[in-house]
């Protein structure tokens, strides 16, 4: 092979040889997914109107609120000032939407709630009474039952207030005894004073054409007054937003015309107010019940069962578990002996009665008993002949240091009689007299010149007229003339003075006259008294409070007509 | 940025986890009196076991935030001025939200530290994001009446009742 060669092969064009191959596809990879999802999250949604009204849409009265509610005068407290806001509204069981309830839950505390309405109130309130108000506030049926002196009336009414300024509510009926309709009046005016209220009064058919066409938001009532109007009150075309019944154990007798007038109000809401919701026995709360939630509780109800509904529907506290400033109440039981006049004719009068009585034989009635109690009782005041009385030799040297000091005191008895007689004997300090004698439109002034005169030291008060619903926290020396027959009347009584604002220390005297009717008496009240403070304080049942037939019976020895009595102690005191 | 006034709204948002059912979330809206005007509560949410893997330790933020802070949040009909949270993890909510967070805190111990702990009051708090100016107005105007920690006591409250309801 020669160069050229090379040459010829190196111009020759080059030989491709193309060859298509086909290729197989490659394996895909197995692929697991996994989304991840985004959970939507089921939201419930509940819209309020906070400036409206404090009310629930659904439990919200329809028609405007009537009656002129003047705007108050805004509240000058500073953010400094106020009050720590923890009181918070919870609603009652019987509210059963869910958004009802947290309408109460969402609502901020009380004391916010107040400041943000620009309510102003005279006094800062207790945190008790915060609590009251949040009580009351969300229930159709309650029972406010705090212990005498607490405030009752305060918290109804500034519960009131805000509800009649929500619009929750615009007609209240607040039915009391007829010595406190101008207390009432007074409060009101106090604690909310663009709230109009209007007392019931008058003739037949002015009162008539009160019940039909006044629109004042609050109208206040006397139990008799009701009783006497029962065919135009409880047959008015409206039902009233909400009734109020202050001392609410009138009531409890169900089958009373009372409890029955009340109870056929048509209302929508019903609140009773009672310092002794338990005054004699369980069936007391039932009778309130009647009118507060008929059914709701009832004599078959097991105990655990009883106390499961009531802690729904009452509130009570007492003044050791929520002041823990309150002046102290010293209670002195001071045991006297009967002059020799008195004890001549108390031993006579004794043994003859109790002679008669064990000659009626089958015949003696509970009556009979208590005929000769009264007389005893009567004796131990003053000696019916000669008008001897060791506790009246006994005021009146006490009266020298409560004058002396320029303090004030009240003395009660159960007799109109006996209270003539002590002051016949303190003249010199002034007395004044408040009792079911004085009429009606004489007792506000009275009880004005008490507060208002540095001369007039005593106040001679009956149980009947003086024991509910006045406030003379003034007085730092409360004298038990005699002894009533049941111990929520004489704590009644003195919690007239032993009352929130009260000055200072408060001063019992109960007087007690040794080895005699009233001693057994006085040791059978203090054993009730145990009792009551021992049921109340865990709402359990309760026994009865004053004096059973049988321990009547039993202060004199005597035999039941029935068979022998069954009480030890009074066996023992006897 | 809004106007400061007594018509401010003002959102509180929390969460809590419920044991075994997992966690549920409210928002509180309020006006600069306390007073609410919407509620709005989740019902228990529960992450999937994907999301437990896939999330791990970013799992609590994923749910009470994305989940839940967010889609409260996306349900308010008011316009909201400010949102107030007591937990961390609710403070980093979806961008596009123009209004302050605010980061509630209890205590100042570090844990929480997001931002500069400020103090008004008595009131321990941090502002997430959105105008400082704004947020502090705001704030100053609400805490006259109550402290920045009781509307969660509500919020809590609530979605106790709510789930006893339905239970």
């Amino acid at each position: 092979m020669n160069n050229i060669d090379w040459q010829s092969q190196l111009d020759s064009p080059v030989f491709v040889e193309l060859k298509e191959l086909e290729l197989e596809e490659p394996t895909a990879p197995r692929i697991l997914s996994f989304p991840v999802t985004r959970n939507k999250a089921k939201i419930s949604t509940y819209f309020f109107e906070p400036e409206t009204a404090l009310a629930p849409e659904s439990q919200r009265p329809t028609e405007t609120p009537v009656g002129p509610i003047a705007k108050p005068k805004k509240s000058v407290k500073s953010a400094q000032d106020r009050k720590p806001a923890k009181t918070r509204i919870q609603p009652p069981k019987d509210v059963i939407k869910l958004g009802d309830r947290l309408f109460y839950m969402l609502q901020p505390p009380l004391e916010t709630l107040l400041q943000r309405n620009t309510m102003e109130l005279p006094f800062e309130p207790f945190e008790f009474q915060y609590s009251g108000v949040a009580f009351l506030f969300p229930r159709h049926s309650a029972i406010l039952a705090d212990e005498m002196g607490l405030g009752k009336t305060m918290q109804a009414i500034t519960t009131i207030r805000m509800l009649l300024r929500s619009g929750y509510i615009r007609n209240v009926l607040l039915i009391c005894p007829k010595p406190l309709v101008t207390n009432w009046q007074r409060e009101f005016r106090l604690w909310s004073p663009e709230v109009p209220v209007s007392p019931v009064a008058g003739s037949q058919g002015k009162r008539a054409w009160q019940w039909h066409n006044d629109k004042t938001a609050v109208k206040i009532a006397n139990y008799e007054l009701v009783v006497r109007d029962a065919d135009v009150v409880t047959n008015l075309d409206e039902p009233f937003d909400l009734v109020v019944v202050d001392e609410a154990q009138r009531i409890k007798n169900k089958s009373s015309v009372t409890s029955q007038t009340i109870r056929n109000i048509k209302r929508l809401r019903s609140w009773a107010l009672t310092g002794t919701p338990i005054e004699n026995s369980i069936e007391d709360l039932f009778g309130i019940f009647e009118f507060v939630s008929p059914g709701a509780i009832h004599p078959s109800m097991s105990h655990r069962e009883l106390k499961h509904e009531l802690n729904d529907f009452v509130l009570r506290r007492t003044k050791d578990l929520v002041i823990k400033d309150m002046p102290p109440k010293l209670v002195r039981d001071t045991e006297l002996s009967l002059t020799s006049e008195q004890a001549d004719n108390y031993a006579q009068a004794e043994k003859d009665g109790v002679i008669r009585l064990s000659e009626m034989g089958d015949e003696i009635t509970v009556k009979h008993v208590f005929e000769l109690v009264l007389r005893l009782k009567q004796i131990c005041n003053f000696d019916p002949a000669t008008g001897a009385s060791s506790k009246l030799e006994l005021l009146t040297a006490d009266l020298e240091e409560v004058a002396a000091s320029g303090e004030k005191a009240i003395v009660f008895s159960q007799w109109v009689k006996t209270l003539d007689r002590i002051a016949d004997g303190v003249q010199k300090f002034n007395p004044l007299a408040y009792h079911g004698r004085i009429p009606s439109k004489k007792r506000d002034g009275i009880l004005d010149e008490f507060r208002n005169s540095p001369d007039r030291h005593v106040l001679l008060m009956s149980y009947g007229a003086g024991a509910v619903g006045l406030n003379l926290q003034f007085c730092r020396y409360v004298y038990l003339f005699d002894r009533w027959w049941n111990p929520a009347v004489e704590d009644q009584a003195i919690n007239r003075a032993h009352r929130i604002g009260a000055v200072g220390s408060v001063t019992v005297t109960r007087m007690i006259m040794a080895g005699t009717i009233e001693q057994r008496i006085h040791e059978i009240l203090d054993a009730k008294r145990e009792l009551f403070n021992e049921i109340l304080s865990d709402q359990a049942t309760a026994g009865s409070r004053g004096l059973t037939r049988d321990e009547i019976f039993g202060l004199f020895n005597l035999k039941t007509p029935q068979g022998t009595i069954a009480n030890s102690k009074l066996a023992k005191s006897a | 940025m809004s106007d400061i006034s007594r018509n401010s709204k003002y959102g509180f948002l929390a969460v809590t986890e419920i044991e075994g059912l997992g966690y549920c979330g409210g928002l509180l809206i309020l006006t600069v009196g306390g007073r609410p005007v919407e509620f709005h509560c989740t019902a228990p949410v529960i992450a999937n076991r994907a999301q437990q893997i896939l999330y791990g330790v970013t799992l609590k933020q994923f749910l009470v935030c994305d989940q839940i802070g967010n889609a409260l949040l996306k349900k308010s009909r008011s316009k909201l001025d400010i949102v107030i949270t007591d937990q961390a993890e609710l403070c980093e909510l979806d961008a596009s939200f123009s209004f302050p967070i605010v980061l509630a805190a209890a205590e100042d111990d570090g844990s929480n530290a997001i931002g500069v702990t400020r103090e008004l009051d008595g009131n321990r708090y941090q502002i997430i994001g959105g105008e400082v100016e704004q947020a502090e107005g705001l704030l100053k105007l609400f805490i006259e009446t109550l402290p920045l920690s009781e509307p969660f006591e509500r919020i809590y409250q609530a979605i106790g009742e709510a789930r006893s309801d339905a239970a």
